[in-house]
Parts: C-alpha cells; structure tokens; sequence
C-alpha cells in the first residue's frame, strides 16, 4: 500500500476538511486489491451513546454518511444503502482530541552554522526561531503512525513543530482518519512557543528567552506597521522580506493563539507574565504543576492543556531501615502529599472551572488511560474527564461547531466501548474517524492475557525472517502457532508449535518446516519479558540465528 | 572620625607595647628569645584560667607559668588587661599546598590515580605561601594540610605557620586520608536512584577491600622479612595497618558514617574521621565506638534541602554532648584565619566556649598524639601560643601577639602592608 | 495537630489563595523594651517599635498599641534593621545568560525562584532584602531586581521590591574576558577589550537613541519618508543607563579597570555606578568616593583566582575611612545567613565603630540600591524589616531570633522546624544529601561550551 505521503499545503489555507474518499484511484483499474469499502454510509443501532458529558442516550441508533452524522434517534429507519453495526450493549462517544502530539512531525532542516559564526547573535533559524515553519510542512503521514493513538480512541490531534529553540513553528490539527486521504484539518493552527534554546548560542537561557520575545513582539508589531505604510506610500523604501516577523503577525493581531508549553510552574508563571506584558491569545500546554495560579488563569481566562503524563510514585518504595534518618518519615510524608498533590491537579482544575484539555506529549500510551484514572481517583470527576478529551480541546481549537461532540452535521469521529469509558474493563471496540470505520473488537478480544501475538523477526544469512507467534491459554495450558514465509515460495506458512513451554521469563517450543529437499527441525528458546523476547532459533544440522519478538499490544486489523 | 583616632590611639599603644606592627622599610623577622610575658590572663585549657599570671617562654617552650616571676634577661611583655591563649589548631586545611585556587599551576593537593596514599602534603608545603602569614596573626597556629581526591589521596601532615623549609614547620604527626565511599549523591545534578548509588558506593568500598588485603599481604611478607618489589603504595597503607600511621577517613552522610564504622571496626583500626556533616544523626553510635571527629567547616550550608537551617551549627555541639572528642576544621586555605570564628559559631549554637575552646586546641592535639607538646598552655609545652585584648572568637578581638614554639611572629602579613600603605592616600583624585 | 503542620496549613492556604490579591502582606507588631539599634540615630536603649501595616509607627519609651497588635517581649535583646546584601544570587532560578559580551535586555525578574529554600535561611540570618543580580560573564549583563524575601509565596512577582529602581550588572576583568574571549573567539579578550565593548555599547546606544527620536520627530511633523527603526531592548536599556535611570552594579576586582570604568562613566556623565567586590577598591578608594555611590565588598575573600591575589581583608575599613559608601556582601547562599558576622570581620580587621560596622549591611546597601528612603535603618515611616538578636549582632555569639518583613514575621527561632520546603521534588526521593553544594555562584550557568572552569 501507499508507504508515506507528505502534506503539502497553500500556504494561507486555513481550514481544509477532507471528505472526498480515495479518489486517487486509477480510473481504469476499479480495485484491484479489493480495498475500497462498499458504502460510506453506516448505521450504528441500539447503542448507548453520550453525545457530550453530560447526556446519555440509552438504545439510539446512529447514522453517518460521508463522514458526518446525520441522524441520531431511536428506533431510526436502516437505510438501504447503509452497512448496520449491531450496537447493542455498546458504549459511543465522541472521539477524543489529543491537543498536542508530535508522532510523524519531524524535525526541520535546519542551516549549517557557517564558519565566522558569531554566537551572540545567530541566524534566527539556526537560533531555533523559525515560528515560519509549520507541523503541517514536517508531518509525514505514515501508515501505521497514528494507528496506536487511533485505538485508544484519538480521532484528532494538534501536531506541534518538532524544534529545539523557542519558536519552532506553527502547529495543526490532523484527522487520525484513513491514510491514504490528506486529513489535515487546520494548519497554522496556533504558534508554538517553548522555554527552550540550542545550546551555545543567543539565546541561551530563559532569560534571554524572555528578553528575546519581547524584542519580537515590539518588532513584530513595528513590522506590519511598516508594511502598511509601505503599501500606501511610494517614496518608503522596500522592506525587507521578514519571514520570522511576518508569521508572528498573527499573533499580535489577536487572530493566532500563542501555545506555550510549560514544564514548570516558574514556566507557567512565566507565560502568564508574557501575556500580561502584550495581550495575546494564549494557551498553556503540558500544565503539571502550579495549583495556586489556579485563580489567575480563570481570571486572566487562559486556555489550560494538562499533561497525561504523571510523576511516578517514589516515595511508596522504602530505604532499608539502617538508612532511614530521624526524619525518614516526615519527609516521606510530605513526598507523598506532593505526590497526592500532581494528581489532584486536574480535579482541583475542575473545581475551578476551568475547561481544560489534555496533551499526550511526555506520555508513554500504555500509561494514557491508567493516569486518567489515577485522576479520576483522586478527585476528577469522569464528566469533566470525558470532557477534557472531547470538546473541552474542540473549543479551544475553535473547532466545537465540526468536532468534539455527536450530534447530527457534525464529524462522524467516534468511539465505540465495550463498557462506559473509565470502567475497569472497558475496551476500544472501534473507532470511527472521519467516517472510516476502524475495527479493533479482535484487538479487544486478545487484550485478554490468555490470547497473545507477538512479532517476531530473525537473522539469517539470506535476510530476515519475520512472522507472528500466536499463543492460546487453556486449561492453564499454553499452546501457540507460528507463521513463516514458506521456503517453497508458496507464500506464509503456518505450523503448530511442539514442547511449547512459557513461564514469565523464559519461552521455548520447536517447530517444522517443509522444504524442497528435507524437513528441518526448528527450535526456538530465550528470555522473555512482559511483552519482549530474545532468544536463538536453532535450525538442527545448520545454525543458530539471533531472534526478537515483541508482544503486540492490539493486534492491528485492517480498516474497513 | 572618633573610630579612625581610636584606630591611630590602638597602633601606637601596639608599638610601644613592643608589640610589633611594621614600619615602612623595616623588614622584621620572626626571631628566638627568652620572653617574659607578665600578669595575663591565661587561658590553659587543661588548668582553667589563671588570672594575673606570668608565662616565660625559654628555649621555644613555656619554662614556667606563675604569679610575679623573676626578671632574668627576659624580653618583658606586660600583658596587664591581655589575655593568653595557646595557639589555635585546624583540623583540615589545604593551606601551603595551594596559593591561588583557580590557577591550575597552584594546586598541589592533588594527584593523578585514586590510590595514591604515599603522596606527602609535607613535600608540598610553601613556606612562603602568602596566606601562611595571613593566618597565623589571627591565633591559628598550627594546621593540618592535606590532599584530596580518590580512595587515597595521600598523606596529610601537621604544620606549623612558621619556618623555612617543611621540615621546620613540620609539627609532628601525619595520617593517611582516605575518602569513604558514599552512597549519598554528590549534588543536586545527581540523578541515580538509591539502588544505584548503594550499588556504586559498595563496589567502591569492594575496590578499597582489595587494596587492604593487598596491603595486609605486603605487611606480612615484610614482617617475615620476605623479599618485595618496589610498592610504595602497598608500603604507605601497610603502615595504617601497621598502626605506624593512623588513618584519617573522610565521610559525611549518616548512612556513609555507619558503614564507616563498621568497615573499621571489621578492619579492627581506630580512625579518626573527618567531614562527619552528618555526625548529628547519629553521634551516639560514633560516641559508643570510641573514634574522634574532626569536623567542620562550621559555617556551611545544611547538606539537605529538609535540614534545619542551623544543622551545621549544631553538629559539633551535638556530637560532643553525645561524647564525641570533637576538633573543627575550616577546609580553607587563603582563609584559615576564619576557624575561632568557626570555634565561635559551635560555642553559640550549643558547645560553649570552653569547649569549642578545646576543639582547637587540646582535642586535636590528643588526637594527634601530641598533648605532651601542643594544644594547652602548660610548662614544657611547645610556647605556641598568643595575646590578645579579648576573647579570641569575638572578631572585635585585636590578637596583639603571636608565638611559635618560641619565636616571637612579626605581627604583619600582605594584607595589613597594602593596608598601611592605602589608608591615606598622598595623592587625591 | 502539631505546630509545624499548622504553619504548613497556613502557608498551603496562603498559596491557595494569593492569586489574586495584588498587594504584599504587612503586619502590626510592637516590640518591646529591646536595644534599638536604629543606625542612623545610635542605639536606644529600653525602647519600644510600634509597626503597623507593615510600617514603623513609633519609635519610644511604654509605647501603647492597640489591642489584637500582637507584642514581643524584647526584653534585653537587639533590635536592628533587617540586613540587606547588595550582591546576591538568592531564589534565581537561572543566573547568567552568557551568550553575548552584552546582554542588557535579559532582567532577572523573569527567573526568580520563590521556592529556594535558601531565602528561609537567608531570614533567618536576618536578610530580608537581597540584590538577585546577573552573574559576572559578560561585560554588560543582564538587570537585576531587589527582592524582599518573603518567603511562602509562590509567585515570583511577590519577591520583587517594587519601589526599589532599576539596576544592572557590569563585569569586568577575567570572567568576561575568559567566558567570551577564550571561550568563544568574541571580544573582549583582555582589559583593553572590555573597555571598548563598553564603548561600543554606549556609542550604539547613542545612535539607537538618535534615529529614534528622528522617527518619532517625523511622525510628529507628519514627514513620514521611512518606515519606523527596529526596536531593540538591549539598546534601550543601555540609553536608559545613559539617562541616569538605571544603577549600575559593576562585577570589578582590580584598581586599574575600577578606574577605567570611572573615566567611562564620567565621559558619558553616569554618575549612577556602584562597584562590587572591588577587591582592589582600597586602592582607588578616593576616586570611588568622589565618583561612585560606593562599594559592595567581601569581609575577607581573597586569593581564589588571580584578580584577587592583591586583596586586604581590610579593604572595608580602608573604603569606609576614605568616604566610599560602602557595604558587604555575601554573593553566596552561605555567607548570606550571617553577614552580621561578616560585617563585625571588620571590626578585626581595620577597628571600625559598631555603627560603622552595622551601616555596611543595613543603611549603605539601601543607599547603593537607592532604596534608603524606603529601609535601612530604624526611623518612623520606614517599611519594618528587622531583626531581633539575643545579644549584640557584631558578637560572635549572637543568635538571630525573629525577622519581620514588612511587619511580617517570617523566621522565629523559637518556632523554628525542620523542612521549611516550598516545594517538593516529587522525581526524587526523599530528600537528597547535598555535600557539594554551590555557594558561590557568580559563574553559574555559564555552559561548558564557554568556560572551562567556574570562578566567582
């Protein structure tokens, strides 16, 4: 299939929404792989679906077509020309928007530093500013690159500019939706703005940072002042092309929201301060910290992106007891109130009511929804938690009247659960994104410890060979196939593993292969982790090859 | 204008005390003579305080301390309204073997390799270092000076602030140093969990059990008068293990002072240990062990961010109320002149003063081995000694004279020629 | 409950709740029957201080206040002015932005760090207002701010003086010439260097000044034949300097360069210009007291690099006979917590007067940071920073027992607790051992990539 796409995109697009399907079929081809899907209309029946936060419709159908939903009651009229999903017992809710992600943004080239280099005053791109550069440029849709947020239910997301200096560049907002369309929804969505610098050089601190911004804005402000009068005076000299002042534009005009992303509450403290000096949009991202700027931000209405990610928990782990001092205890105490107090932040955030929304950025995927229920613990309230993911970020995208919630006109970007969102068992049944149907009940199925594929790939002489180990648990009895290419050349193979013995650390079974001439023995053994192996494949009378595997999370299965 | 007259008032009354201050053009010596010092005060520190007593000095010791001693072709001090103190003791400096820290080319406390115990401070020291006379008019008379860096940085040796070559100023006692491995992390930067850093710290101490069993193989081959290659490692730590030198560790944090307590205990030697910023968490197992402290400096910041801001303070303090035998240290080198501040700060904050007087002066002396010569005034001691207007640990104290082991110290240094020379500049702006 | 967890209740509260209100706490307080030692009108014996709102009332014998004004029995103690220390790097989260041989635009308002354990420490040493100052790697660096240490808060704008005015860092000598000469093949290199990148500043600015005032003429006069000039802040605030609005704070060492910058300030006629550490300042020190508002200096640092090998312990003394305005300094989170004793070194080393020894850390600092109107001594109408000793600050043996900012006591011994942490690290467990740690900080965040090593 398609490997990868670039989006490049007019420069002054604001808003492009993609909805034509897969026209880049050769006419006289038809579809010759048997990819394309039969309808784009689906009905969805008899489900329980929470349109927003605050409502729940029990035993409603749903029908979208063309990527927009266009009807939702009960007891609906199917359509002829629609494909009916049996919705019983399911869970539907808007899919979340994840409001800054940097997967397939990637890093800009950037000029080599010449050789009279002067560090006190570099080229601003090689001072990592270039606010003229965009996500949108630097995004390279890969196939499977959105796949893992799209199972855990993102149907959007704000890319950020991938750049170590303080303005790297405008972000936009991508459709998780089917790969082969250009799902770029905004671009110069927002300017992106970091408490970072490029070592060596101006600026090098936050200090100059700081200091730097300010010059900018004033600049800025000074530059469209120019060009005005420039376009209305003919004896003023040109101007000087300015590609970092003109992309700031915006921002000063009031018409671009400034995204700054904090570590810290000093940072935070810091953008606020930034916008109290000119008054600009703004909205912090990554907040992990700073509960008593609390009142500020609601008063000053600053848009608020908490981090997913949460620290760990250091202080349940204890010193031996000969290392302990006199105020081992105290001190723990007040590590793990402080502990308590980053996972009370986003319920102390809902008290105040402040909408915020939530960032993946730091946050490793398997931690997502285990630290949203960590907050959920400690004070968040699951609304306010659905909300955070739904259309909390469309309203600070400006995108509410098209996204983050279900209701009919409105993107038909959806999540379907086995159970209501945040309950223990609760899986991802499907996804639907930009009206594309992304199955992953089979994915909710082997998330079941007992069913497990792994990935696995060896080295051989002639290259390497990959396949899947499937493993079945029975009866406290594991038993696994494997899948190799054939060696006649007759494609993938299947076999049966033998003496298969898999603990929690270690895993070995054999296995044959049939070739042209003989039947080779194949034995496989090595270390195991939770959801990595490394081990040797030891074909009897030839050799031994190095082979790796590793568990798969959700087995993927293709989009209809 | 009243404090500049008063200033003037006080360095005539310095010179007509016989007291010296230099004059411009003079050069003065530091010179041996019979010295009658009359009707002090006379801070012994092992025989209280004797009031209007005299203290001749002969022969570089102190001959005789009593009520209106004989005039015999004595150099007369009359120390009425003054008081005398023995000379004061740092227990840790790098003074002499450093002249000026951010020059590379100045530094002599280190060598390369982590295992380099045969290293001897001694060869290093100055005798011209401009800081030694810097300190010694402040009543420090006496430091130990020695390496750092690595396991076994080298040989620290005790010195006394005047003389001409090291072995003049050499005051008899040295110990190898060694550093202690530590679990604790070396900054704010340190970012290892605890698992690692108490890996780290065991594997050093392994490094440092394979050196000693190293130096115990040595020991025995020689005591059998076996043949040995040339080893001068080997030959430095066998002498610790031989009980010739004793060993000096330093170690700071409380879980790291157990470990070294233990490790020397299972080593079956009697340390002395150094740093010890700690030492408050857990005095009483140092206490119930029997080893001495050298520990300072005092006016330092708490080693955590949790610690009550006067933990340093305290430390001494505390470990000698627990019974520790506690001397202070200021780790300085261009300001060893600060430790009766140092001494001044322990006796506020819990030691009192005639304790904190003993941590400079007899405590190390003992710990040192040397009490028969050094760290009281007493007769057939060392006359290391001075006088003051005051008590020494206030800095309003003038310290009018000082002596070591009889000679009589010119009572100048750079900083008070610079000061001579630029109070009243001729020409004005 | 105990009573530390009830402070931390308070404190918790209070952070909850200050985001809003605009205005610092001030207290009422009457402290009772102390020796006032009030620097600028000697010591007053068996006298009472009635402060309200923050303010000093009264000053005088049974003095009444009203009932609820809390009252502390001073009864033989010392009550001075809170010390102030006119070269610090206290609660900065970030110290040089040594990029550039001149950084004037970077302000050290950006990066204060309420949360440095080391402002409790510092109260509790009796220094209620400290100079967060730029550190020493450029010629010119960065502003600094005046901060009043109340501790407890989490906003940075709530350290900051406000009625304090602007000052800035100069350096001069081996750090700049080491950080960009050496280090990154940028003037300056050498002493002649740094004067000319002065110079260059200046001369820049001048023009800067110019083609400004040109503009704004023409837009007046509605000429408009050009487009308007770029705004450049590391400029404008060197014309500010150039416009006496600014105090500078000059990093110096030795005679000859404390000269030159004289001669240059007196060239573009900057009479605003206070010289720190100025360990040579001894030297020069009828020039700096014709020319300068004084001297910053240390009690007795010395020989630590070669700038400072020709040092006198007796510098203070040596400034102070000669008329300098002169102060002490700790320029480190260590000697910060006593620089009531570092000011007594003095008496040691040159005999100054208790008066004249205590003025180098209370009234002359507030003059050197043109805050004296405001601080510094004991007198009816200032703001109530004090600090209550057991016995006469100048003694070795003296203890600080209260500090009061503003009213507000924010150290009592006699209440004192360990773990007075803002703010916890919650990546790390439970509370590191720090042997190491940096007290002397002029040179720090000065990257690997500029020096190799760090000196003050």
């Amino acid at each position: 299939m398609k490997s990868k796409k670039q989006l490049i995109l007019p420069y002054f697009t604001a808003i492009v929404i993609c909805l034509l399907v897969n026209i880049s079929q050769s006419p006289a081809q038809s579809d010759n792989n048997g990819e394309k899907r039969v309808t784009t209309s689906y009905f969805l029946t008899g489900a329980t679906i929470i349109p927003s936060p605050d409502k729940i419709l029990s035993e409603y159908d749903i029908l979208f077509k063309n990527g927009i939903i266009v009807k939702i009651g009960k007891n609906l009229q199917a359509p002829t020309d629609a494909k009916e999903i049996n919705g019983k017992s399911l869970f539907v809710y808007p899919g979340f928007i994840d409001f800054g992600n940097k997967t397939g943004v990637k890093a800009p080239e950037l000029p080599e530093r010449p050789d009279n280099f002067d560090s006190s005053n570099p080229d601003p791109e090689i001072a990592g500013i270039h606010p003229h550069f965009s996500a949108a440029k630097h995004y390279q849709l890969d196939e499977n690159l959105e796949e893992e947020w799209r199972k855990l239910g993102f149907t959007l997301g704000q890319k950020l500019p991938v750049g170590q200096g303080m303005l790297p560049g405008s972000t936009a907002v991508v459709i998780y939706g089917n790969p082969d369309n250009n799902n770029l929804l905004t671009n110069l969505q927002s300017q992106y703005f970091q408490f970072s610098t490029i070592r060596g050089l101006y600026p090098h601190t936050q200090l100059a940072v700081m200091a730097k911004w300010r010059d900018l804005y004033q600049n800025t402000v000074l530059h469209e002042e120019s060009l005005k009068l420039y376009e209305g005076n003919q004896h003023i000299g040109r101007i000087k092309n300015d590609p970092v002042l003109n992309a700031l534009i915006p921002v000063t005009q009031g018409k671009q929201t400034l995204l700054v992303s904090v570590n810290s509450e000093l940072d935070l403290r810091r953008a606020i301060k930034m916008q109290d000096e000119n008054n600009f949009k703004l909205i912090l991202l990554g907040v992990n910290e700073g509960s008593s700027a609390i009142p500020l931000l609601k008063a000053k209405e600053i848009g608020v992106v908490l981090s997913l990610d949460l620290p760990k928990d250091s202080f349940t782990d204890s010193l031996p007891k000969a290392e302990q001092g006199e105020d081992y205890e105290a001190l723990i105490k007040r590590g793990k109130a402080a502990y308590k107090e980053a996972l009370t932040l986003a319920s102390k955030f809902e008290k105040a009511e402040i909408p915020f929304a939530f960032s993946s950025l730091g946050t490793e995927k398997k931690d997502l929804f285990k630290n949203l229920n960590l907050m959920i613990e400690n004070g968040l309230s699951k609304e306010t938690a659905l909300a955070a993911l739904t259309n909390n970020p469309a309203k600070l995208l400006g995108i509410e009247n098209i996204n983050g919630s279900i209701s009919p006109g409105k993107m038909a970007n959806m999540v379907v659960m086995t159970d209501s969102l945040f309950s223990k068992d609760a899986k991802v049944k499907m996804v639907i994104s930009d009206g594309y149907l992304f199955d992953y009940s089979e994915d909710a199925k082997l998330t079941d410890a007992k069913n497990q594929v792994w990935n696995y790939a060896a080295e051989t002489p002639v290259g390497q060979s990959k396949g899947t180990w499937e493993f079945v648990q029975k009866d406290n009895k594991w038993e696994g196939t494997i899948t190799y290419d054939s060696p006649k050349g007759t494609g993938i193979k299947k076999s049966e593993m033998k003496d298969l013995l898999k603990t929690e650390d270690a895993l070995s079974f054999s296995f044959t292969v049939e070739t042209n001439e003989e039947v080779l023995e194949v034995t496989v053994s090595g270390d195991l982790d939770p959801d990595k192996f490394e081990g040797k494949m030891n074909i009897k009378g030839y050799n031994q090859f190095t082979v790796k595997a590793s568990k798969k999370v959700k087995p993927n299965k293709n989009h209809e | 204008m009243k404090a500049f007259k008063l200033f003037l008032g006080l360095c005539f009354l310095l010179l007509n005390q016989g007291l010296i201050a230099q004059i411009e053009g003079e050069v003065i010596k530091p010179f041996k003579a019979n010295f009658l010092l009359t009707n002090a005060t006379i801070y012994t520190v092992t025989n209280g305080v004797l009031e209007n007593h005299d203290l001749l000095i002969e022969n570089g010791l102190i001959k005789v301390i009593g009520r209106d001693l004989p005039e015999q072709n004595h150099t007369i001090i009359d120390c009425s309204g003054k008081f005398i103190y023995p000379g004061f003791i740092d227990g840790g400096t790098s003074l002499g073997i450093v002249e000026i820290n951010a020059l590379r080319e100045t530094q002599d406390y280190m060598e390369l390799g982590k295992v380099t115990p045969q290293m001897q401070a001694l060869t290093a020291v100055n005798p011209n270092g401009v800081a030694i006379p810097v300190t010694r008019v402040s009543g420090v008379t006496t430091v130990l000076t020695q390496p750092r860096g690595g396991y076994f940085p080298g040989t620290a040796a005790l010195i006394n602030l005047n003389g001409y070559t090291p072995e003049q100023m050499y005051g008899g006692f040295k110990g190898v140093n060694m550093n202690f491995p530590s679990a604790a992390r070396s900054g704010s930067y340190d970012n290892r969990s605890l698992s690692d850093l108490n890996k780290a710290a065991k594997e050093s101490l392994k490094e440092i059990d394979e050196l000693w069993e190293k130096a115990a193989t040595y020991l025995s081959i020689k005591k059998k008068g076996g043949e040995l290659e040339y080893y001068p490692e080997m030959e430095q730590i066998s002498k610790v293990l031989d009980k010739e030198l004793p060993l000096l560790i330093e170690v700071n944090a409380a879980q790291d002072i157990i470990s070294a307590l233990a490790w020397a205990k299972e080593k079956q030697i009697t340390p002395i240990l150094t740093g010890v910023a700690e030492g408050w968490k857990v005095a009483d197992k140092i206490a119930a062990a029997g080893i001495p402290v050298i520990t300072g400096p005092v006016l330092a910041l708490p080693t955590r961010n949790s610690d009550k801001y006067d933990a340093p303070y305290n430390n001494p303090a505390l470990l000698q109320k627990a019974g520790v035998k506690i001397a202070l240290r200021t780790m300085e080198a261009e300001n060893v002149r600060n430790l009766p501040f140092h001494a001044g700060f322990a006796a506020a904050y819990g030691m009192g003063t005639d304790e904190a007087l003993k941590a400079i002066t007899i405590n190390p002396a003992e710990m040192f081995g040397l009490s028969e010569q050094m760290g009281s005034l007493e007769e057939g001691k060392n006359a290391t000694l001075f006088i003051s207007d005051g008590d020494p640990f206030e800095p309003k104290t003038q310290i009018q004279q000082v002596f070591i082991k009889g000679y009589r110290i010119p009572m100048t240094n750079r900083h008070i020629r610079l000061y001579q020379e630029f109070l009243n500049r001729e020409m004005q702006p | 409950m105990n009573k530390k967890l009830l402070l931390l209740a308070g404190l918790i509260i209070w952070l909850g709740t200050e985001g809003f209100s605009q205005k610092n706490p001030v207290a009422d307080v009457l402290i009772k029957n102390a020796h006032v030692i009030t620097i600028t009108n000697g010591t007053l014996e068996d006298t009472d201080v009635l402060i309200q709102d923050g303010i000093i009332k009264e000053i005088g014998a049974n003095l009444k206040a009203k009932k609820n004004i809390p009252v502390v029995d001073a009864t033989g103690q010392y009550l001075m002015p809170g010390i102030i220390d006119a070269h610090s790097h206290l609660a900065l989260e970030i110290i040089n932005e040594a990029s550039s041989p001149i950084t004037s635009e970077v302000q050290m308002r950006d990066v204060i760090d309420p949360f440095d354990i080391s402002i409790y420490r510092a109260l509790a040493g009796g220094t209620t207002i400290s100079h967060a100052m730029h550190g020493s790697a450029n010629v010119i660096g960065g502003q600094n701010v005046t901060l009043k240490l109340r501790y407890g808060t989490a906003d940075p704008e709530k350290l900051i003086m406000e009625e304090a005015p602007r000052t800035i860092k100069f350096a001069l000598g081996e750090n700049p010439t080491r950080v960009h000469g050496i280090g990154k093949n940028l003037q300056p290199r050498s002493r002649m260097g740094v004067e000319a990148v002065i110079r260059n500043g200046f001369e820049e600015a001048l023009q800067y000044k110019r083609v400004w005032a040109k503009w704004e003429k023409d837009k007046q006069d509605k000429k408009i034949n050009s487009t308007p000039p770029k705004y450049n802040s590391r400029l404008q605030t060197l014309v500010d300097i150039l416009e006496g609005e600014i105090i500078i704070h000059c990093h110096s060492y030795r005679a000859d360069e404390i000269y030159m910058l004289i001669q240059v300030c007196q060239e573009y006629g900057i009479d605003k210009i206070v010289f720190s550490h100025v360990n040579e300042g001894f030297k020069v020190a009828p020039e700096l007291a014709k020319y300068t508002m004084g001297a910053s200096v240390f009690s007795d640092w010395w020989a630590y690099k070669f700038e400072v090998y020709y040092s006198t312990a007796y510098n203070a003394a040596i400034l102070t006979k000669n008329g300098v305005v002169t102060s002490i300094n700790s320029d480190s989170d260590e000697l910060i917590r006593h620089l009531y004793h570092e000011a007594a070194k003095t008496q040691r080393y040159g005999g100054l007067s208790d008066d004249e020894a205590l003025a180098l850390i209370t009234i002359n600092p507030a003059k050197q940071l043109g805050i004296d109107q405001f601080v510094g001594s004991i007198e009816v109408g200032k703001q109530a920073d004090l600090v209550l000793f057991d016995k006469h600050p100048l003694s070795i043996y003296a203890i600080p027992q209260i500090t009061w900012v503003d009213g507000v006591k924010y150290f009592d011994r006699a209440s004192d607790e360990a773990d007075q942490r803002l703010k916890i690290n919650v990546k790390r467990s439970p509370d590191p051992f720090l042997l190491s740690t940096g007290t002397h900080n002029c040179m720090q965040d000065v990257d690997m990539l500029f020096t190799e090593n760090q000196h003050y």
